[in-house]
């Protein structure tokens, strides 16, 4: 038969053993969670654990993002456990129970919760009467386990691949030197823009190849030759401008009376250096390639001489600013332009010796030309390589100097060779000489070596053999 | 319909109702030395209005409890000596043919059942016949003779008791009648400092003296006030779960071939009841189940003949039975751990 329990007593007792068994089932309920969300905790903590290192390893920026996407886990996973724990949570009525039974209260408060009987006295001793002990061993490595992964993901040295790939490699130099002529030389307008492109694709070609390819030796042979090609181009479109300035103004300068082999000459000199410049791989800009590119090569001699002179002038002009530019962009030899033409337009006299003879006037001349030293065997020494000196860049390939012994008499021939592998600098502007009496054909190479010779080094030490 | 809802018993009744059984306790200990788990399982029993087999050898004082008993609580007693030649008739009464009214007619001669405690001795050796006229009477607690219901007085209460010896020519009584025994209590031997005690202050065919403490009334009184016990549901929820796992489909009952029915469920309940009420409490408790367990539970479980050759008995599965089964049912945490307290 049932017993009428609607009987309610002592709310304040209620409110105090209701509030134990909340918190008893609170702490068991929070037991449970754990358990179920340790684990996850755990796999989070191992996915994290490479998520950070990943991170690390491949993009740093990502590492904030690692973080937040772990908390997120860790916080889903913590929803997760509670709802899958749900089912095993223990209600208040439960918790009662065990706490009655482990005070030993004979079901005094499930008595009393229906309304049956007074509440327990609200001084139990519950010190050391809890009904729980908190295993927390386990709890507590498993997370301390998971903290230390993480810890150790972040201090663990990792290389930086994102560093890795975002490092700059610098194109060989001999290519960035050559770019920067050639910017120089477009920003100055000294060269004509299909030249710099022809250049510039060379230049294309060789930064194409993959960065981790550019020192190697493939690479670093072509930029170099690259280098040397251009240099040896800017130097010849250099002594063509030279040549043909210098062929413009003589021809501009020369008197009707002058006999007609020395225009003929000049004529030829034009000629054929405006050849040169035309089938060269640098070709000039501006005035002086309008100039050569209106005419043919051979008609420039017909030109006026007002005509000749402008020409002159702008190949002047042209040569000036293939100087300026170069000197801008550094790392260019400008010795190998060869010397300065500064030739402001002689004027000869036509009546002393010199015009009567064929000679250049030294009364008209200009005062660039009538300086010494222009080169020529009758216009001082030049610039001849030949010369005893320190021994430099032994086993290169490109420029050897022997050391001269100090009796040049007991000297092998060998030992005097001055090894260059470089073309001869024939400085075409220099004077051809009298004309009156004959031609000297061909004129000396002023202001170049006397004499080149391309030797290997065992080849002159077969030479040293010989003569020995 | 249901029946109208018992009033609570309250505090002060509950401690009233204690005082007296404590009474009623001191002066059976004084009648029976030393056995103080039998007499408090008797007075449970009494209490509860259940039936209580004892099982022990003769000369334990199993005669003098029923006797001190009777006395104390002021109530008449019978005791029937149970042999193989008893008939049913010589326990509920026979039909004599008496002249009334210058007419010959049956008349009924109550027999001994009618007296509110019966000491049914040595019950083992009657034939089921005669075990089943009593049991009947203990279930439905009146007597049939001749188509006339005779109701037994109230209380009415049976000790039997069974020989655990000399068991050539009895009739072991068959499950389903154990079953209507709310205990069975087994009676230990008494001890040195017992049978001390019995030297010194009993003699042989001088009965102790003893005073009435509760009348027929005030028994009944407690009783009723057994009815009034509350019992909890988490309490009720462990005497099912308790039975439930006596079956031997329960990994926990391992050898048991039959286990508890639900009148041991509502035996649990009633011996819970009382106990709680002996101890002063308005409630059945936890303790309570576990106190009355083995006594209502022991002589329910039938074991297969593999546990009995193992030597298994049913004392040994209910205690493996109450250390498994816990009041509180839901397993913790593995972070937490049950306290000892």
């Amino acid at each position: 038969m049932p017993i009428d329990t609607n009987l309610a007593r002592d709310p304040a007792g209620a409110a105090h053993w209701e509030r134990r068994a909340r918190l008893l089932a609170a702490e068991i309920n929070a037991g449970w969670w754990l358990s179920s969300w340790l684990p996850t905790a755990l796999v989070i903590g191992i996915a994290g654990t490479f998520a950070l290192l990943w991170a690390r390893w491949q993009a740093v920026e990502l590492v904030p993002f690692a973080w937040g996407a772990i908390g997120v886990a860790l916080v889903v996973a913590g929803v997760a456990a509670w709802f899958t724990s749900r089912p095993r949570f223990e209600s208040v009525g439960s918790a009662r129970v065990l706490l009655e039974e482990r005070l030993g209260l004979h079901a005094r408060l499930s008595s009393a919760a229906a309304g049956v009987g007074d509440w327990p006295g609200r001084r139990i001793d519950l010190d050391g009467r809890w009904p729980v002990r908190v295993r927390a061993t386990r709890p507590v490595m498993l997370l301390a386990l998971v903290g230390t992964m993480l810890a150790a993901a972040m201090a663990i040295p990792v290389a930086d691949a994102g560093a890795f790939r975002r490092r700059s490699i610098e194109a060989p130099a001999d290519a960035e030197i050559v770019s920067k002529w050639i910017d120089e030389l477009q920003r100055e307008k000294a060269i004509d823009e299909r030249s710099a492109g022809a250049v510039q694709e060379r230049i294309e070609e060789i930064l194409e190849r993959p960065r981790d390819a550019w020192y190697e030796h493939a690479t670093l042979e072509a930029a170099g030759t690259l280098r040397e090609q251009t240099a040896a181009e800017l130097a010849a479109l250099a002594r063509n401008l030279a040549a043909a300035e210098q062929a413009a103004a003589s021809l501009a300068a020369s008197p009707s009376s002058t006999a007609s082999s020395e225009k003929q000459r000049d004529s030829q000199a034009l000629a054929a250096a405006a050849r040169q410049l035309a089938l060269g791989g640098m070709r000039p800009a501006g005035d002086a390639g309008e100039k050569l590119g209106k005419e043919a090569a051979e008609a420039l001699a017909d030109l006026s001489p007002e005509q000749l002179r402008e020409l002159a002038a702008a190949l002047r002009a042209n040569r000036s600013k293939l100087k300026a530019a170069l000197a801008k962009a550094a790392n260019f030899d400008l010795a190998a332009l060869g010397p300065e033409s500064d030739c402001e337009g002689c004027k000869p006299c036509g009546t002393c010796k010199e015009c009567r003879d064929g000679k250049p006037c030294k009364k008209g001349a200009c005062a660039a030309c009538s300086r010494a030293g222009r080169g020529g065997i009758n216009r001082g020494p030049g610039e001849a390589p030949m010369k005893a000196g320190a021994e430099e860049d032994l086993g290169a390939t490109r420029r050897e100097l022997v050391t001269a012994p100090t009796d040049i008499e007991r000297s092998a021939a060998g030992e005097l060779l001055d090894v260059v592998d470089a073309e001869h600098a024939v400085d075409e502007s220099a004077y051809a000489g009298p004309q009156a009496g004959g031609n000297i054909a061909p004129t000396a190479d002023g202001g170049g070596p006397s004499r080149v010779d391309n030797l290997l080094p065992r080849e002159q030490d077969a030479v040293r053999r010989f003569f020995k | 319909m249901n029946p109208p809802a018992l009033l609570p018993l309250d505090d002060a009744h509950a401690r009233h109702a204690a005082e007296s059984i404590g009474r009623l306790r001191r002066v059976l200990q004084g009648v029976l030395f030393g056995q103080n788990d039998l007499i408090d399982l008797v007075i449970v029993g009494v209490l509860a209005r259940g039936h209580v087999l004892l099982e022990g050898l003769p000369g334990l004082g199993k005669t003098e409890l029923v006797k001190g008993m009777a006395r104390a609580l002021d109530l008449k007693h019978k005791r029937v000596q149970f042999t193989p030649d008893l008939l049913p008739g010589d326990i509920t009464g026979n039909p004599v043919l008496e002249e009334v009214d210058g007419r010959r007619a049956f008349t009924f001669q109550p027999g001994p059942v009618f007296a509110n405690i019966l000491l049914a001795d040595e019950i083992n050796r009657a034939s089921p016949k005669t075990q089943s006229a009593l049991l009947e009477a203990m279930q439905e607690r009146c007597v049939t003779v001749m188509g006339q219901t005779h109701p037994l007085p109230n209380p009415f209460l049976v000790l039997a008791t069974q020989n655990p010896i000399e068991l050539e020519g009895t009739y072991p009584l068959p499950e389903a009648q154990l079953d209507r025994f709310l205990f069975k209590v087994d009676v230990p031997a008494a001890s040195v400092e017992t049978l001390e005690r019995i030297v010194l202050e009993r003699e042989i065919g001088v009965p102790p003296e003893v005073p009435c403490v509760i009348d027929a009334h005030a028994l009944t009184t407690l009783q009723d006030e057994v009815r009034r016990v509350y019992m909890p549901p988490p309490v009720a929820n462990f005497i099912a779960r308790l039975v439930a796992a006596t079956a031997p489909t329960n990994p926990l009952a391992a050898g048991v071939r039959y286990g508890a029915s639900p009148r041991a469920a509502l035996a649990l309940s009633a011996a819970a009841r009382a106990r709680g009420l002996c101890q002063g409490r308005i409630n059945a408790s936890y303790e309570d189940v576990r106190d009355v367990a083995l006594p209502v539970l022991r002589h329910r479980l039938v074991l297969d003949y593999g546990a009995r050759l193992e030597g298994l008995t049913p004392d040994g599965i209910v205690a493996r039975l109450l250390d498994a089964v816990p009041a509180h049912d839901k397993p913790l945490p593995t972070s937490l751990k049950a306290a000892k307290v």
